[in-house]
């Protein structure tokens, strides 16, 4: 059993800079990632790949300095360790190399990021199908760059994509985006307080003159997502724009709808989550130094809500500093001043939010599918199972679930459960967060016998 | 909403109601199935699913026999089911094993079945099987086995879809279920009961089954029942899916039939607390690999907590109101396996037809003499 | 039939560590994982559902956990 003050799940952002806060403010560390090394997805590979793809922007290479902080004797950091649990009473249970073991602390921090929110229209478990974040991962971790790619869907990561891929020689054939002109005129009203994080629209308006110079062609307003299997393994993505029905052929459809919290494990440890209107999505409740009502557990970066890599920073340096409080390694005073800069930093990261997530809000359609498309990929289950389910028994998350199995495959409903929410809500039920279990990630009955107190005989 | 009120009105939508209800349908009556919110704890939708014999009423005759006619009666009820909600089951009745790796409790447990036998006569039959003996027809038996009881009358179903037919099959007959009806209150209303809803609503109805699993303690007293029911925990864990069929069945271990392990078994008094816990997922993964070294490399995709209904002495209790005449008190454990008689019997003794059978022996009145004595 | 790549052929390919692939040998450089090593190389199928339907890889994030290759190509 492995003791230290503070143990963190996740080294991306969030996990590394209040790995290395802590750290320097003389607390012992243990930081776990199931990634082979630091860096968490936005900054994927930065240790190895940081200094040879440029494509890859001046904003991946910052990762670096996070990384570099690590180096400090206080800080034991563990890659290749997925963790599986968390035990009342602040003990962790991770796995590494198929051993579980038992960590304890007095306090943890969960910093385990976010997740591209699922985006169901018929056809999208063909091979060729993939999410836009998993096109980005491969770009940063093995070089391997998207084949005429047809980019579509919703949110920043898109153009981000589109625009590295023109960086690299692999244009995107079309990028067809769901979100609205009045969606987007909607949230001009939020473009005030977004001005605060100028910078980060400039980038974003950057990025579209870039796409568009490069002449790719673009639609918005897109609905009626379809996509078939056609020869060679090719694909052909149909869809409806500007009054009219288009279609591509392409190899490789890249999918997004902008991401969510990873809320699997925060849900399975007892922490209260509510929905939140303005992300779609569920959060945990925390306080503004990201605590939660579990003791001892706080939760910093896009696990707590959606902000990015500079929010998500800047949230762990504020959970480190009042962890540091709480261990009586600072005063009250002392956390409230060191809290100051990563405080503004935080609130300018955030001031663009509103704009974001108003002008990229998820469409409907993908949010509440119908009819044959699948909900639940690892169970095969569709969108008119579930609604058929609702018909004469309890409407929410554990009756469909027992009902249809949707949420039983390997991923446990991370790939599912919002999409079963969204057909729920749809038909006027329950919006409760799902349950979750342990062990979060699938850990062998061997390596779970051996955490057994005594061998039977 | 019906305008009419019905004959019957079942309180609680889990196996045990529904399965009644089924039963009271097919007698003619009018039945209502009124059933609480998602959120409730619901043992049809976290149990182990087996059809078991062995060791059912090793000290009371009545319940070695009740599950014995249940046991007999289910490849009848699947189909009846099966028909009537066009889902299939998965029920088999392959026969099952009990795997000891304690010596005591192995002998305990073989006593136990003799008993059994004393009862059942030949309705019943088992073997009991030293490990080394075990491990000549089954090689795959882990040599952390001292030995191990078979009945080939053992089986198990598919519990969740069992749940799923059971509402399909209440529709197909014209019953009303009515979903997210969390009951509140009952009052005797001159012949006939008045049942007020979470929501405000109130029904009116000629007779009540209370058959609400945990949800019944609350209810009871108001009916004039006296039976403490009270929630006992049970993990199990699923692994992922297997291509291949396990070789056997076991009350601890069991393939279902998408593919999945399940393995189960423990028992804690934890009140309402179905949190799933390290050290129950612990041992249970070293029950398996104990039993089944080659399971050692099947990945855990999930393990939880689910709440027994238990009585005080674990045995069923069916009761009509001292008070209260048309009000019925229904529970009992291993409903999945009594279903048939729920589904039949049961109805008839609550129909009070010619065909009723006695159950004296299952009337609460045995948690007063045992109180006095 | 082999189903094409949906990937840009990897200018960096050259050297690194040879694999079985469908029968066929192809390379891979050290670090990659199988499924990064698999994608660069075709665009079939990695299973099929017990539904029959063909799947690839998703969401290479551990997500959807039905990545089924996941190894780390270590150098020999
Ligand atoms: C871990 C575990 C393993 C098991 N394994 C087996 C097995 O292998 N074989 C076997 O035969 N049995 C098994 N059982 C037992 C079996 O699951 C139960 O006997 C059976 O499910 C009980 O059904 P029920 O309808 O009484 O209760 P429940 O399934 O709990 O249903 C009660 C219903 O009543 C409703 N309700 C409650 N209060 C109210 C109210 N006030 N108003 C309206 N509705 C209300 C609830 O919403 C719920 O739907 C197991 C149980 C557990 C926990
Ligand atoms: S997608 Fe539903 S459980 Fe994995």
């Amino acid at each position: 059993m492995t003791e230290a003050d503070l143990i963190i799940v996740g080294a991306g952002p969030a996990g590394m800079a209040a790995a290395s806060t802590a750290a320097e403010g003389g607390a012992g560390v243990l930081l776990l990632d199931r990634q082979s090394r630091p860096g968490g997805q936005a900054f994927s590979g930065v240790t190895v790949n940081g200094d040879r793809r440029e494509f890859l922007g001046k904003d991946y290479l910052a990762g670096r300095i996070l990384v570099d902080a690590l180096h400090n004797s206080n800080i034991v950091a563990e890659y290749g360790a997925s963790v599986w649990r968390l035990e009342r009473g602040a003990r962790v249970v991770w796995s590494q190399n198929d051993v579980s073991h038992i960590s304890s602390a007095p306090h943890v921090l969960l910093a385990g990021g976010a997740q591209e929110r699922p985006t169901p229209f018929p056809g999208w478990t063909l091979p060729g199908v993939m999410s836009a974040g998993a096109a980005q991962l491969l770009m940063k971790n093995a070089g391997l760059l998207p084949r005429d790619a047809v980019l579509a869907g919703s949110g920043p990561l898109l153009y981000l994509l589109a625009a590295q891929m023109i960086d690299t020689g692999a244009r995107p054939k079309a990028l067809v985006e769901t979100q609205t002109r009045l969606s987007l005129l909607k949230a001009s009203r939020h473009l005030p307080q977004a001005l605060l994080a100028a910078t980060t629209l400039l980038k974003g308006l950057r990025l579209i003159r870039r796409i568009r110079n490069a002449g790719v062609p673009g639609f918005t307003g897109a609905s009626g997502f379809r996509v078939r299997q056609i020869a060679d393994g090719d694909l052909s993505f149909s869809f409806n724009a500007r009054g009219q029905e288009h279609s591509f052929t392409t190899p490789l459809l890249l999918t997004h709808q902008g991401v969510v919290p990873s809320t699997h494990i925060s849900r399975a440890s007892g922490v209260d989550h509510v929905w939140s209107d303005a992300q779609s999505a569920y959060q945990p409740v925390t306080d503004e130094w990201g605590a939660t009502n579990v003791p001892g557990l706080h939760i910093a970066g896009d696990g707590a809500g959606i902000g990015g890599a500079e929010a998500a920073e800047a949230a762990g340096r504020l959970a480190a500093f009042d962890i540091l409080h709480q261990l009586g390694r600072l005063s009250e005073d002392q956390r409230n001043r060191s809290a100051a800069g990563p405080r503004s930093a935080l609130r300018r990261a955030m001031a663009i939010r509103p704009f974001l997530d108003a002008a990229y809000a998820p469409s409907r359609e993908l949010s509440e599918p119908v009819g044959e498309t699948i909900v639940c990929r690892c169970e095969e289950v569709s969108a008119d199972e579930i609604r058929k389910s609702l018909i004469d028994s309890a409407q929410g998350p554990r009756h469909i679930k027992a009902a249809t199995r949707a949420g039983m495959g390997p991923c446990q409903g991370r790939m599912c459960d919002l999409t079963v929410c969204g057909v729920l809500a749809s038909c006027g039920a329950d919006m409760s967060a799902p349950r979750a279990r342990t062990p979060i990630n699938p850990v062998r009955l061997g390596e779970l016998a051996a955490l057994a107190p005594s061998q039977e005989t | 909403m019906s305008t009419r009120s019905p004959d019957i009105t079942i309180i609680g939508g889990g196996v045990v109601g529904l399965s009644l209800a089924v039963g009271l349908l097919r007698e003619g009556r009018s039945v209502t199935v009124l059933d609480g919110p998602d959120s409730d704890h619901r043992a049809s939708q976290g149990n182990f699913g087996l059809v078991w014999l062995q060791g059912k009423g090793v000290d009371f005759a009545p319940y070695a026999h009740l599950s014995c006619d249940a046991v007999a009666a289910w490849p009848e009820f699947a189909s009846l089911i099966q028909e009537l909600s066009g889902t299939d089951l998965a029920l088999r009745q392959s026969g099952g094993f009990e795997f000891f790796t304690d010596a005591a409790e192995f002998a305990e447990f073989a006593a136990g079945l003799k008993q059994q036998q004393s009862f059942l006569g030949n309705r019943f039959s088992h073997d009991v099987i030293q490990g080394d003996d075990l491990r000549r027809s089954h090689p795959e038996i882990g040599a952390g086995v001292v030995g191990a009881t078979f009945s080939a009358q053992d089986g198990h179903v598919n519990p969740l879809r069992l749940l799923c037919a059971l509402r399909r099959s209440v529709a197909a007959l014209g019953g009303e279920i009515v979903p997210g009806a969390r009951v509140t209150h009952i009052s005797a209303a001159g012949p006939g009961f008045d049942i007020t809803l979470h929501s405000g609503e109130r029904r009116s109805t000629e007779r009540v089954v209370l058959a609400a699993g945990l949800g019944s303690a609350s209810l009871a007293g108001i009916l004039g029942f006296q039976t403490p029911v009270r929630p006992q925990r049970g993990e199990l864990l699923i692994t992922e899916k297997l291509a291949t069929r396990l070789p056997f069945l076991s009350s601890t271990i069991r393939q279902v039939d998408e593919g999945g392990l399940q393995v189960g078994g423990t028992k804690a008094d934890a009140g309402y607390d179905d949190s799933e816990t390290l050290d129950a997922m612990a041992s249970l993964a070293q029950h398996a690999v104990t039993v089944f070294p080659a399971l050692r490399d099947l990945r855990v995709i999930r393990a939880w907590g689910a709440l027994r209904v238990m009585t005080p002495d674990g045995y069923p209790v069916y009761a009509c109101s001292p008070v209260h005449p048309g009000a019925y008190l229904v529970t009992c454990h291993s409903g999945v396996t009594l279903a048939p008689l729920h589904g039949g019997p049961l109805a008839h003794w609550i129909d009070n037809s010619a065909e009723a059978p006695d159950l004296e022996a299952f009337d609460e009145d045995r948690f007063a003499l045992s109180c006095a004595a | 039939m082999k189903t094409a790549s949906r990937f840009l052929a990897r200018p960096d390919a050259g050297s690194g560590i040879t694999m079985m692939l469908d029968g066929a040998p192809v390379t891979a450089p050290p670090g990659d994982t199988v499924a990064a090593a698999v994608l660069a190389h075709s665009g079939a199928a990695f299973r099929r559902t017990e539904k029959d339907t063909p799947r690839a890889a998703y969401c290479i994030m551990g997500v959807c956990l039905r990545s089924t290759v996941s190894r780390t190509v270590r150098a020999a």
